[in-house]
């Protein structure tokens, strides 16, 4: 095992603050984005942020990877939403809580793209938003991705095809394409 | 590689670096014309993915976990303690009154408990003058199994906060309105409802816990707030769904 870049008896309390705030910085945004479109509710996002750093904060030591910060962040995080949440609050695809930011230079053409998109990607099945939220906002690759989820890769790489074909399906559902995948899935590698 | 495999692979992730599928994109005009749709796909889809507003305040927010407890911590802290040792007195107090029960006594203290742990947070959303909107609120009650029916006095309620809590043992659900001499905290709480009305006795907040329906409502503020109107319009207008 590779020696902890966080960990360190020497380290003071300054350098591991230092060190958890890099972190912060670095990566806050993603895990909330990814904390928003897990819940669809910034709220309950917010919340699930601060308890994911929280915890992180006081497992600091335990982070024996840097590179692996942002997943292990993520993980922490979706644990928390179905310990917090998921349980209790059933799989609701409110389509009018389009809540895309705010863009200066806009055009209304590619506004409405957007809102349409961000309303495919609510309709979509949890099983295939899961992996593709990990893929395009965590940057994940498909091991990655079924470590977290804790699927085989095979079975990840299928949803991600799926999840990518039902969007289009939605946006475009004269040019509707075959579910293909299914049988390949061995043939995909990451 | 097959159209069939090559297909399944852009879609999995059109931006695929392996050379086997670059090879295999570059190998017909067909192909090279399907991965040039999906990553212009992929660019909406990262673009709609990432625009989702950030909280102001959030980074600084994180940073505090990391920072020794500050003055004004540990002056909350304090008070906290001193608080519960005034609850514990009010139970007391409260007790010799007739008409509570030793459950309502408790959920009374948990609630001036709550109220203290919690307030740092809302104050600053306070302070900051930022409010949220109606959906998170709602998402919120949900959550809690409760809803509220629209109506004109709440439309005119600015919501600062919402959260799910644990008080009284349930999911309840923690909401914190924007009074006109600092937050007032309306909390939904799903268990038996109380014997009858439990004033507050804190030395900071007032207000009271009433039974509603099939469970509990309290309504608190800071001591020179008025809360009568905010009391009877969520009494009016909560339901309970679950």
């Amino acid at each position: 095992m590779s020696k902890s870049p966080v960990n360190g008896r020497n380290n003071s309390d300054i350098d591991r603050r230092k060190r958890y705030e890099a972190l912060v910085d670095e990566l806050y945004q993603d895990v909330f984005r990814y904390g928003y479109w897990l819940t669809r509710n910034k709220g309950m996002a917010e919340d699930l942020v601060q308890e994911t750093f929280l915890r992180a904060w006081r497992s600091f030591d335990s982070l024996q990877n840097q590179k692996a910060a942002k997943a292990w962040l993520f993980t922490i995080l979706r644990r928390e939403n179905a310990r917090q949440y998921e349980r209790y609050r059933p799989e609701l695809v409110d389509i009018d809580d389009v809540a895309v930011a705010e863009e200066g230079t806009a055009e209304p053409d590619h506004k409405q793209k957007q809102v349409e998109l961000h309303q495919a990607i609510m309709r979509l099945d949890k099983d295939y938003r899961d992996p593709l939220l990990l893929q395009v906002i965590g940057g994940f690759s498909g091991k990655e991705i079924a470590d977290i989820l804790d699927l085989n890769n095979n079975t990840v790489m299928t949803r991600l095809f799926r999840a990518r074909n039902k969007l289009k399906n939605i946006l475009a559902p004269e040019a509707d394409t075959d579910d293909a995948g299914e049988d390949l899935t061995d043939k995909i590698t990451d | 590689m097959d159209d069939l495999e090559f297909r399944t692979r852009a879609f999995s992730n059109p931006l695929d670096e392996q050379e086997d599928f670059k090879a295999a994109a570059n190998a017909s005009p067909e192909r090279r014309r399907l991965l040039g749709e999906l990553h212009e796909f992929e660019q909406d889809l990262q673009r709609t993915l990432m625009a989702v507003d950030i909280p102001a305040g959030l980074k600084h927010r994180l940073n505090q976990h990391a920072r020794p407890a500050s003055p004004l911590r540990k002056r909350s802290l304090v008070a906290l303690a001193a608080s519960v040792v005034v609850a514990a007195g009010l139970t007391l107090n409260l007790f010799l009154q007739p008409g509570l029960s030793a459950q309502d006594l408790a959920l009374h203290d948990e609630v001036v408990e709550h109220l203290h742990e919690e307030a740092s947070d809302y104050q600053t959303s306070y302070d900051n003058g930022s409010d949220i909107s109606w959906s998170q609120v709602e998402a919120i009650l949900t959550a809690s199994g409760t809803s509220l029916k629209s109506s004109d006095d709440l439309a005119a309620m600015h919501m600062i906060f919402a959260r799910l809590c644990g008080v009284g043992g349930s999911r309840s659900a923690h909401l914190v309105a924007r009074g006109e001499h600092g937050p007032i905290s309306i909390i939904f709480i799903r268990t038996a409802p109380v014997s009858r009305g439990v004033e507050l006795r804190d030395e900071r907040f007032h207000g009271r816990i009433i039974p509603v329906d099939d469970g509990n409502m309290a309504v608190i503020g800071e001591k020179n707030e008025v809360l009568g109107r905010y009391e009877q319009a969520l009494r009016e207008n909560i339901e309970w769904s679950i």
